[in-house]
Order: structure tokens, then sequence, then C-alpha cells
């Protein structure tokens, strides 16, 4: 009885997604559709396939992605239109999230029509909304660790698009760039693609350092956690670790942000190793000034 | 720039030259400016300058939108598309889609760097005028608000044609391959490869692509691509190229560059005048009732 219950309740909610998913397609139908879905979307475990391979649905979750670009600039974004396009972000990062489906959506460039969101400067609620969202889509993307998105993301404006939102984004929007930046930095990839050139390694360095700095009036311990971490895995490339000796910021040397690292051992691991590689107590290279200095362009 | 981005170019870039028909007879040049004397270089000059500023830019926006957008039509149109047999239903909501696609991808993406572009080569044709810089600048500020849509409206028709012309290559090897071996099969086509055993096993009746034809509402979804997003606006003052720019503005469309300017170059421009602010109001929206249900649980970060 038990299970045959449990059952029919599984049927019945597969059947009100999947006649959702149906008047996805339906212009009349979308915006409530799309509310539901994002609401449900949890639920449901299979939910991006459907929504992949069911015919119209991403075409039109698409259609609700460029609708929304006429209010970019000038920034006209309402509220009722951010929380609209932000469910079809909520449904395409399940589509990102989702192993079936991660590398056709990739493949189909879909991340790319969120990059105008990403781009956009203005700090009212509807505009930081949707950053937030469509950071949460790149999030899900990068967070399985795989070198073919990490490369497809590389040769895209993924990294000064990150950049612009630690520096001017929410606390939360901030948390989830950096995250995306530390992970494209610990594929290896990623880390050699941003300590190619002086240039990008200072990009990064510098933000990262204004984001410590802002930390000091506006504590975060989840995003110091991810911050130490980019700087960590920076110290593994040679050239960024001697820049940072004497680019880190000097309030990740002191007792600044002690009392966030007594909470959380893992950071304060990571912040002690970091110390540790780029230590006085290394071998200092032989050429002059190391770090960088030699590819700069005088 | 820093972090150069190319992206997925596979297809065959040929030189574009856009096409900017008689761009000068669309220009606006705004009423404000015949008081100040300045009418009439603006006039020779602004039509150049737009010219100018859109040949700066207009290659490489072209370019990525139409890239992007040729992928995601070709992925997306072939998966819905695939068991349907007739190719040119499957062309014609390629058609729509890449055009709908890349001409917004350029919109959006054109906007800021062609500000930039028509200010600056305002400001180079006008600079031996001898105009006092801060009435220049209110004035280049002017114009280029002015006229932004224009050029914004031109790049996107060029990614529109040049998307159309590049899904015709890409999904044209596709087709007639389809078509050869229906006509060698003597049946329906479907492409069994796209749905390989089981991933459509979880894709319930009314959801799935189908042979035969699409019901309307299926088709409608491409249709849709047609109303958006610029295309037809008509509560803003977007451009269009084919609907008569000039006389939306109330300023008379002038001829272009070939205008022999009688006017003198006034030196002794009154610099007290009031000369309204220029600049587009960028406050932000109100904001009532956001729903915040983007909570920090929800985000999933490690």
């Amino acid at each position: 009885f038990g299970a045959s219950s449990v059952s029919a309740t599984k049927d019945r909610r597969m059947a009100s997604v999947e006649h959702l998913v149906l008047e996805l397609s339906n212009p009349d139908l979308r915006e409530n559709a799309l509310h539901e879905l994002s609401k449900k979307r949890e639920l449901f475990q299979d939910l991006a396939p459907l929504l992949w391979n069911s015919f119209g649905t991403m075409a039109a979750l698409l259609q609700e992605i460029v609708s929304i670009y006429p209010v970019i600039s000038p920034p006209n974004l309402t509220p009722a239109q951010s929380n609209r396009v932000c469910n079809a972000l909520a449904l395409l990062q399940c589509v990102a999230s989702h192993l079936d489906t991660r590398m056709q959506f990739l493949n189909a460039h879909i991340p790319l029509y969120l990059y105008p969101f990403l781009n956009t400067t203005s700090k009212s609620r509807p505009f930081e909304y949707l950053r937030l969202t469509s950071l949460g889509v790149i999030g899900a993307l990068v967070k399985v660790d795989d070198t073919e998105v990490i490369s497809f993301l590389l040769s895209t404006e993924i990294i000064p698009l990150c950049l612009r939102s630690m520096e001017m984004g929410s606390e939360l929007s901030k948390t989830v760039a950096t995250f995306i930046v530390q992970k494209i930095l610990l594929d290896e990839i990623g880390l050699k693609y941003i300590c190619t050139t002086a240039e990008r390694f200072y990009a990064v360095g510098r933000v990262l350092g204004n984001m410590v700095a802002t930390l000091v009036e506006q504590p975060s311990c989840r995003l110091l956690k991810h911050i130490i971490r980019c700087y960590l895995r920076l110290s593994d490339n040679q050239s960024a670790c001697e820049a940072l000796r004497t680019c880190l910021p000097d309030m990740l040397r002191d007792a600044t942000f002690s009392s966030c690292l007594r909470e959380d051992p893992t950071a304060r691991r990571w912040l002690q190793q970091l110390l540790h590689n780029i230590g006085v107590n290394r071998v200092p290279t032989l050429q002059g000034g190391g770090g960088f200095d030699h590819m700069m362009v005088s | 720039m820093l972090f150069l981005s190319i992206t997925g170019c596979c297809f065959l870039w040929l030189q574009m030259q856009p096409q900017i028909p008689n761009i000068g007879t669309h220009v606006i040049i705004n009423q404000k400016l015949s008081g100040f004397g300045l009418q009439m270089h603006f006039q020779r000059a602004v039509p150049i300058a737009m010219d100018r500023a859109i040949k700066e830019i207009v290659t490489s926006i072209v370019q990525r939108s139409v890239s992007i957008a040729t992928q995601t039509t070709k992925e997306l149109v072939l998966k819905d598309y695939a068991m349907e047999s007739d190719e040119t239903r499957i062309l014609n909501a390629a058609h729509l889609m890449v055009a709908s696609l890349a001409g917004s991808l350029a919109h959006v993406t054109c906007k800021e760097p062609l500000r930039a572009s028509i200010s600056g080569q305002l400001r180079t044709s006008l600079q031996n005028l001898n105009i006092a810089n801060e009435i220049l600048e209110q004035a280049v500020q002017l114009v280029t608000n002015d006229n932004l849509d224009l050029g914004c409206a031109v790049i996107e028709q060029a990614a529109t044609d040049k998307a159309i012309s590049t899904i015709d290559t890409e999904i044209g090897q596709q087709l007639s391959l389809r078509r050869k071996h229906r006509e060698g099969m003597g049946s329906t086509f479907f492409d069994a490869n796209l749905y390989p055993q089981g991933s459509m096993g979880g894709v319930p009746e009314p959801l799935r692509p189908k042979p035969g034809q699409l019901s309307l509402s299926q088709q409608r979804v491409y249709e849709d691509f047609v109303r958006l997003p610029w295309q037809n606006q008509s509560s803003q003052s977007s451009h269009s190229m084919s609907a008569g720019v000039a006389a939306q503005s109330g300023n008379t469309g002038l001829p272009s560059t070939n205008g022999s300017v009688s006017g003198q170059v006034n030196p002794g421009y009154p610099v007290s005048t009031g000369y309204e602010g220029v600049s587009r109001p960028l406050e932000d929206i109100t904001e009532s009732n956001l729903a915040p249900h983007f909570s920090a649980s929800s985000i999933h970060i490690r």
C-alpha cells in the first residue's frame, strides 16, 4: 500500500510537470508555467532532459532571455520582468546542472545569451537579481570540474564579466562570481590562462585585493574563503607566486580576519598553505625581479 | 582586448561591407543645435561620423553575434525538427530563429561601443571648429543619443542578413543529406542518431517531436521569434530603416554629405545660453515588490 501510494504521488507530480513544460511553449500560459516550474525544479530530478528534449522549450526559454535585452540600456527592467526572466534562468540552470544535458547546453552556446545581463551595471534590485541568477547558471556549469566546460568558458568573455561582478555586485553575487573564478583557476588550463600574461594576473589580483579590503567593513566568511582559495591556487603558478609576495594584501597576513578564520578550519589551513607558499623561507629566483616583471611591457 | 574571446568561429568570414542605405536621410539633427549656429556643421558631420562609427565596430559585432546565433539555431532546430520530413519547414524555422537571435545579440552588444564610437568620430570631425569645449561636448552627446538607435538598427540589420545567409550554408548540407536519404529510402526520414536509444524515453508523448507534421502550437514557438524584441516595439522610439526614421523626430531628413555649407563658424558663441542637460536620466526604476525568493541557500555553492 505504502509503495503504491508513493508511486501514485510520483506519477501525479510528473504529470503536472509535463503539463507545465507543455505550457511553456504557449506565450499566454508561459509566465505561470515558468513560475510553477522554477518552484518545482528541485522536486523533479529529471526535469532537465524533459526541458531539453521537448519540442520548442529551449527556443521558448531563449525568447524569454532576448526579450529582456531592450530594457538593459537604458536600464528599465521592472521587478516583474526580472522575476519572470529569472524563473527562465532557473530552468536553464537546471539544464546546465544535469549530466545528460550539460554538454548539449554548452554546444548550443546558450550561456553566451546571459552575458549581456552580466555586463549590466545598474545597482537596482531587479538588475542585481538578474546578474545573480545568471551567475548561478554559470556556477552550475563549473561546479562539476569538467575541463571541457572550462575550455568553453575561457573561449568567451567570462573572466572580465566575473571580475565586474566581483567589483560591483552584492555580497552574494561577489561570492558566486568568485566561486566561478576559483573553479576556473582550479582547472589546469584555467590557471595557465590567467597566468599567461602579467596583465591578466594583475587584473584578477587587483580585484581580489579590492574585495579583501571591502571585507574589513563588510565581513563575509564565505566570500573570504573563496578569495583565499583563489590566492592559494594562484600560488601554484611560479610567476604568480612570486608576484603574490608583493601584492598579497597585508590584511591576509595579520589578524584582521581572525574571527572568520577561527570558525573555519579549512579556510585557515588554506591561508596557512598560501602564506607558506609565498613565504620568505623559499629560495628566491635568480633573475632580478621574479614574478611577472620579465613579462611586463615597460 | 585583455581577455580575447574567439567564440566558436567555425565558418568562413567573408569581407563584409555594411549596407548603410542613405544614412544621411535618416540621421537626426536636433533643432536645439540650430539656435547656436551648429546645425549646418552637424548636418555635414553626422552622416560621415555615423558611417565611420558603424564601420568601425560592425564587423566584429556581426561576426560574434552570427557565430553564436548560428550555432544555437543549428543545434536547437535540428533537434526539434529531427522528425520533420519537409525541409522547407525546417529552414523556415531556422531563419526565424537565427535572424532574431543574431539581431538581438548584435543590438545589445553594439550599443555602448557604438555610443563611444559615434561620439569619438564627431569630436574628431568637429574639433577644428573653434567651438567652446563644453558646448561641443554637449552637442556631441545630444547628437549621439539622438542617432544611437539608428546605428544600432543598422548593425542589427547587418547581423540579421548575415545570419540568414550563414545558416543556409550551415544547415543546407544536413538538409540535403536528409533529402537524399529520404529519396533513397522512399520513406519518411528522421534522424535516428539524434535520439539514441533511451534519450527520448523520459519524454512523454505530447512533448516529443513527432514524425510528420507538427501541431500548430508547436510551429508557433518558432514563429514567435518574429515578434522579438526590438523589431516590434511600438512603445519605444526605436528606429526602423524602412519606416521613415526621419519623420518621427520632427526634424527634416536632410541631404547628406554634399551640401555646401554657408553657415559661418561662430567663435563668439554665447556660452551662457541655457543648454539643457542632454544625457539620458539613468536613475533606476522604482522597486516595489521584487520577491526576494533568491535566498542564499538556493544557489548551492560549496
